[in-house]
């Protein structure tokens, strides 16, 4: 009995994670562009300068090459 | 015993819905279009039948409704009708497209997401071609241009058919 209760508990709580997927058709408001990480480009735009001005090494999130951290 | 009835049912009612493939019968469901006329699929028996399921935000959807216009217009003559279920949550979203490709076709808003919830849609855009049989013949997953002749096709094959 005890053992029987704990598989269905188990089950449940399992069978939990099948309703979290978004299905397809709910993915309108994701796809908002207020819910984007960064939704303004510009400001995006300058805090990638200055992340790659600053970690020189690393230059910035779309470059190959690193920078002089002097621009 | 019982635990086993009961594991077994909790199993298939957490379980994903099955989406629905060839051969089978559309669900049956009922809706108003935007032209307060009453669709249901199980109605256009005896005609061809595309049900398009799309939404404002959805990319090849865009590419999609305007051909679907042109199959529509080119083959309504011979039987061919078109369903489109827009799964928008806000209809301003989707007039403002509608306002911009002016389809001729009858459009079902569904906000709540009860018809593509009931075809257990697998993607978007999906599109379920239904033959005069009322039995679904082909189900378009997603669209692109190359697409197009297959669909095309699909539509033609079927238009043959009697009922």
């Amino acid at each position: 009995m005890k053992r029987g209760i704990l598989a269905l508990t188990a089950l449940v709580w399992l069978a939990g994670c099948s309703t979290q997927p978004v299905q397809p058709w709910e993915r309108g408001d994701l796809a908002r562009p207020e819910m984007a990480f960064e939704p303004d480009p510009l400001l995006a735009g300058y805090r990638r300068h200055v992340e790659f001005s600053k970690e020189a090494a690393t230059g910035g999130p779309t470059l190959g090459g690193g920078g002089c951290g002097c621009n | 015993m019982r635990w086993r009835s009961a594991a077994a049912a909790l199993m298939w009612v957490s379980g994903a819905a099955l989406a629905l493939g060839t051969g089978e019968l559309p669900p049956d469901l009922v809706a108003q279009d935007h032209n307060g006329t009453t669709q249901r699929p199980q109605d256009y028996r005896g005609r061809v039948l595309y049900i398009d399921f799309w939404a404002s935000w959805c990319a090849p959807c865009l590419q999609e409704l305007p051909a679907l216009q042109r199959l529509y217009a080119e083959r309504a003559p011979r039987g061919f009708a078109v369903l489109a279920i827009n799964v928008d949550t806000r209809r301003s979203d989707a007039q403002r497209l509608l306002d911009r490709l002016q389809l001729s076709f009858p459009i079902v808003f569904d906000p709540d997401g009860v018809w593509p919830e009931r075809f257990a849609l697998p993607g978007m855009p999906t599109g379920y071609l239904i033959g005069r049989n009322g039995r679904v013949r082909h189900v378009q997953v997603g669209f692109r241009e190359g697409d197009l002749a297959t669909l095309e096709l699909a539509i033609d094959q079927a238009l043959e058919e009697s009922p």
